[in-house]
């Protein structure tokens, strides 16, 4: 099986990267697929504190840190690698990879490559499918629009939303539905992946007391955004055909 | 009869879109037939209107609200314990977003895992909302028990019986007998329990009138234990066929 890498990114922050790469990993993890992960907000790490087993802190920026991701590919237990990229570090990460010639090895069809491009409400934020497009000509480019603040992205006006969202050929739409704030706190505080939380689980496996409302919305939650990769065949990713 | 009789702890709940259809007094009477069974029995109210089940039976319920997400913990934490019977009197204002919150949060599927059987009692009256409301309810939660009720005080819902078809064996309806017009006054003093009013004859109340009522609450409470026979035998059918598969 090739390896394949997913990158988590936005030059914007705020928009829920992170949010976005612990729903992956649980969802990896649901399907049985090794998976490691890389948090580039060195130096404490963001995602580390929710699934500090997978997940190594590292500096996207420095050579050392680069070739602790990329040189490892091939021979890691893992066979997918997800890349969560700090807020602005989108475009300096692409371009990394194009001149470490990543991205040849990608159009070789050596590594599969995927870009999760988290989208915040704003022209700002959407101008970066533009400048990103050109990175991803043989990725999986996924145009992900966060509703998890309940945001909206000029869905009512639909000349400017297909100006950015229908501007790129291969591009794929993918939702993440709205979660209840308290929620959304809720499993922050427990510092767990999603699916402990839904198992009323504590970081070191014991059982927990959290509110079955809470469980119970996020379980929904996390069953609609599995929904959405689903629906555009992410385990492919893993296992392509 | 005394006893327990269904293998898991009820949830049930009363409710119609529709206001003053019996949906209050059903609940009372569900309250009682519990604890005068020596089972321990809660009931959740949602106010609509005074008196409320609350001021009726207030040592045996609290007050529920959904409308915002503490309300839901508060209410929904509550009923997924499988410690007693608990009894809903479901608002109509209320009805929309306790079944919302009830999918979204997949409250039927993990009560029964938790020993809990959830039942709607569902209040069938021949209006249009109603019966849009228990097709929604019977479509949106299959997984819910969902039981028409035929409250004759109110009359006219069995004239609609194919409006309110049953989903299987647990749903058959309840029939729940008319009182005389008049005798219900006799119900209406808060707080009021029918355990309490079984044991001691109460004084403002003429004899036969009393003899009445017991043989109507003798009725009622022979609907509620054919209900419990009801999903009693269902759990069984269900488990020999999981043990034949």
């Amino acid at each position: 099986m090739k390896p394949a890498v997913i990158l988590v990114g936005a030059d914007k922050g705020g928009v829920g990267k992170t949010t976005v790469t612990r729903t992956l990993l649980d969802y990896f993890g649901a399907h049985n697929v090794p998976t490691r992960a890389f948090d580039t907000e060195a130096p404490r790490g963001t995602l580390k504190r929710f699934h500090p087993d997978v997940t190594e802190v590292v500096d996207v920026t420095t050579i050392p840190d680069q070739m602790k991701i990329f040189d490892t590919l091939a021979d890691a237990d893992a066979k997918v690698t997800i890349i969560d990229v700090r807020a602005g570090l989108l475009s300096a990460t692409l371009h990394a990879l194009r001149d470490i010639g990543f991205l040849d090895i990608v159009k070789k069809g050596q590594v599969t490559f995927a870009v999760f491009h988290i989208l915040g409400p704003s022209i700002a934020s959407l101008d970066e499918i533009a400048e990103t497009a050109e990175f991803v000509t043989d990725a999986r480019y996924f145009l992900v629009k966060n509703h998890i603040n309940n945001t909206t992205f000029f869905e009512w006006d639909p000349a400017t939303y297909d100006s950015y969202f229908h501007r790129v050929k291969d591009a794929v739409e993918i939702s993440i539905p709205h979660l209840n704030e308290m929620a959304c706190e809720q499993v922050e505080l427990a510092s767990v992946p999603f699916l402990t939380f839904v198992a009323n689980k504590a970081a070191g496996g014991d059982t927990a007391s959290y509110s079955f409302v809470l469980r119970g919305y996020v379980r929904h939650w996390l069953g609609n955004v599995w929904g959405e990769y689903d629906r555009v065949k992410l385990t492919e990713i893993s296992s392509p055909k | 009869m005394r006893g327990r009789v269904t293998s898991r702890t009820p949830l049930l709940i009363v409710c119609s879109p529709k206001a003053r259809v019996g949906r209050t007094l059903l609940a009372r009477l569900l309250i009682d037939f519990f604890l005068m069974d020596d089972r321990p029995a809660a009931g959740f109210d949602f106010a609509a209107e005074p008196p409320s089940l609350v001021d009726f039976l207030p040592e045996h319920v609290a007050l529920a609200d959904v409308a915002d997400i503490a309300g839901q913990m508060a209410l929904f934490d509550r009923l997924i314990l499988p410690d007693r019977a608990k009894v809903v009197d479901l608002a109509p204002a209320a009805f929309q977003q306790f079944f919302s919150v009830m999918g979204r949060i997949g409250f039927v599927d993990d009560a029964r895992r938790h020993g809990i059987e959830t039942i709607a009692l569902f209040i069938a009256t021949p209006d249009a909302a109603s019966q849009r409301a228990y097709a929604e309810l019977q479509r949106g939660l299959p997984e819910l028990v969902l039981v028409p009720v035929y409250n004759e005080a109110v009359g006219q819902g069995q004239r609609a019986r194919k409006q309110f078809p049953i989903s299987g064996p647990s749903s058959l309806p309840i029939q729940i007998p008319a009182l005389p017009q008049h005798f219900y006054r006799y119900l209406q003093h808060a707080p009021f329990s029918f355990a309490a009013f079984r044991g001691t004859p109460p004084q403002d109340i003429p004899l036969e009138a009393y003899l009445e009522l017991l043989r109507w609450m003798r009725r009622v409470f022979v609907e509620f234990r054919e209900l419990e026979l009801r999903l009693l035998l269902n759990d069984v059918r269900n488990s020999l066929l999981r043990g034949a598969s």
